[in-house]
């Protein structure tokens, strides 16, 4: 369904970053995720930021074996990502309720 | 009528009639899912045994007067991420093939209560897509076929409940959705699919993906039907922190004339395929004989973005271990073999402004439904995608638009019911969405329009043998 990607490719082109994707590019269906598309993702260059959290992420993760290709594809998934922290950066949410989590000091007296 | 396509109340009447026994229609059910079964990709496991001796069970009690409701006797599939004894729960996932618990997820446990016979575990997208999945194949069963053309997918992350339920394998299927995963293959293979409102099911027992949008809810042949299956799994349930204790209400369905107040929402109409469009627009014309039909604007607010930081930052907390230790790229879509990396590094301030923008959403969506009762729009934009080719690249040029993440971030319960048949012979669907814990009010009205339209009892003509 709603898709990192889809959201990628609107943020950028409505502000004129990227028009090789369309706006109007249909949705992943029947997902429950952000899609983050690898061959999409080619689109957009990592940044150094990205490609130094994808390779701190091959380092920190000796078990997942990530390869350089892997490494690669990951930085751009994460430069996707930020497209994301673009929508929450220089919005006012002052007057935003506070996030509904909740949390009790014991299990006896949760909502 | 062919038992095969009977609703539950059908099926239902014809076990309290003597007609068949529930050991026949589990066999039939059984032999179907057996020989259709992986010709759409749809089934993961069979339970012949656990589903003979519940199907023999349910014949002993009726014999002897115990009924124990409209469920009594009936086959079901579950979604593979549900929790049964007897069968591995595999997440659609190859990490998790062989996966057992031993216990039954709580809906299975109600389900079970309720009378009805839990006959195989069908077919997801590995882990129910929370890793970015971009095409039919991403689940170590097979793309999972819409029965109405084998060529074309049908729908997930709750495929195989779709697919069965649409080719007369189950009766009814239990599905889930973080984001669109009952909508989609309800849609997409012609059924009648419920989401209820987050919190009303509980998920005791089910694959956590996400847990602030997690819902788990039934993929049935009518409205009817989907309340029915709706009121035999919905309640309180301790073991689930967002668990409610609102009673369901039975559905006044087909003796009332209440004349309701719908809207369509403003943008969803747009970049629709021409055939979506027009089953839309017919489906508006069968819907102004029950009442009044206004315009409603979606609230504006960054909804993929908020979804994206949620299940981003929850999927990667649930799935931590195998994005860590790399078993994740044992998935099978190339997308999902890496999706969850990106997700380790989402801001922590990003899912919390996400969380507050759903807090605020909340309030909107209350106002949105101060003078509606129910939202009206297509259930996707377009018809099925082929499943050979990426869904990004399927139908160039459509838009689903944001209604139905708007309405999981909220929570809000919404029903989806075929309308037509769209291109390549596939069909349409028609969604409504309701307030907060109005199922009741959504399987009034689709049962209203299903008893002025026959679309909900077509059915794919290479199943019906």
């Amino acid at each position: 369904m709603s898709t990192r990607r889809f959201f990628l490719s609107y943020a950028l082109s409505a502000a004129g970053l990227l028009t090789s994707v369309s706006r109007g590019v249909a949705r992943p269906p029947g997902g429950a995720t952000p899609t983050p598309n690898p061959t999409a993702s080619s689109a957009t260059a990592p940044s150094p930021l990205a490609k130094e959290l994808a390779t701190s992420l091959q380092r920190g993760l000796p078990n997942a074996k990530l390869s350089e290709a892997i490494t690669a594809k990951i930085a751009s998934d994460i430069q996707d990502g930020f497209a994301i922290n673009k929508a929450f950066t220089n919005v006012d949410n002052k007057n935003l309720p506070p996030p509904d989590f909740v949390f009790s000091a014991d299990n006896e007296h949760r909502p | 009528m062919s038992v095969a396509f009977g609703t539950i109340v059908e099926l239902g009447e014809m076990l309290r009639s003597r007609q068949i026994s529930s050991v026949e229609l589990t066999r039939e059910c059984l032999q179907r899912l057996e020989r259709y079964g992986p010709q759409l990709n749809s089934v993961v496991t069979l339970m012949p045994q656990r589903a003979l001796a519940a199907a023999a069970q349910a014949d002993r009690d009726l014999a002897a007067g115990t009924d124990r409701g409209p469920l009594h006797g009936i086959p079901y599939g579950a979604k593979d991420l549900l929790a049964a004894v007897g069968a591995p729960t595999t997440w659609g996932a190859a990490p998790y093939k062989t996966q057992h618990f031993s216990y039954d997820a709580e809906v299975v446990a109600r389900l079970e209560r309720a009378g009805a016979v839990l006959v195989g575990k069908l077919a997801m997208i590995e882990l129910a897509g929370g890793m970015g999945y971009n095409q039919a194949d991403a689940t170590f069963t097979g793309p999972c076929k819409t029965p109405w053309n084998l060529n074309y997918w049908s729908g997930g992350s709750s495929s195989g409940s779709g697919a069965s339920v649409a080719s007369g394998l189950v009766p009814f299927a239990i599905g889930s959705e973080t984001d669109g995963s009952i909508m989609n293959p309800s849609a997409y293979c012609g059924d009648t699919g419920l989401r209820p409102t987050y919190g009303r099911v509980s998920r005791f027992g089910a694959m956590p993906l996400s847990w602030t949008l997690d819902k788990l809810g039934p993929l049935c042949r009518s409205a009817l039907d989907a309340g029915l299956v709706l009121n035999a799994i919905a309640g309180h349930d301790d073991k689930d922190f967002a668990s409610v204790q609102i009673p369901v209400e039975q559905p006044d369905v087909g003796t009332t004339s209440r004349r309701w107040r719908m809207a369509t929402v403003e943008g969803t109409g747009q970049k629709l395929q021409a055939e979506v469009a027009r089953n839309f627009e017919r489906s508006l014309e069968v819907l102004g004989a029950l009442g009044t039909i206004s315009h409603a604007m979606l609230p504006k607010f960054p909804y993929d973005a908020m979804v994206g930081a949620v299940i981003a930052a929850e999927a990667a907390s649930s799935f931590r271990d195998i994005i860590q230790d790399g078993r994740v790229q044992e998935l099978r879509d190339p997308s999902d073999r890496i999706g969850g990396y990106s997700y380790l590094v989402v801001y922590a301030v990003d899912y919390v402004d996400a969380m507050r923008q759903r807090a605020a959403l909340r309030s909107s969506f209350a106002k949105l439904f101060t003078d509606v009762d129910v939202l009206v729009a297509p259930t996707f934009s377009t018809v099925a995608p082929p499943i050979d080719i990426p869904f990004d690249k399927a139908y160039p040029g459509t838009d689903d638009g944001a209604l139905i993440t708007a309405c999981n971030l909220v929570g809000v319960p919404a029903i989806s019911v075929p309308n037509g048949i769209g291109a390549h012979g596939l069909p349409t669907g028609l969604m409504f969405v309701g307030r907060p814990f109005a199922e009741t009010d959504l399987v009034q009205i689709a049962s209203a329009y299903q008893a002025r339209t026959s679309h909900h009892l077509e059915h794919p003509s290479r199943f019906m043998m």
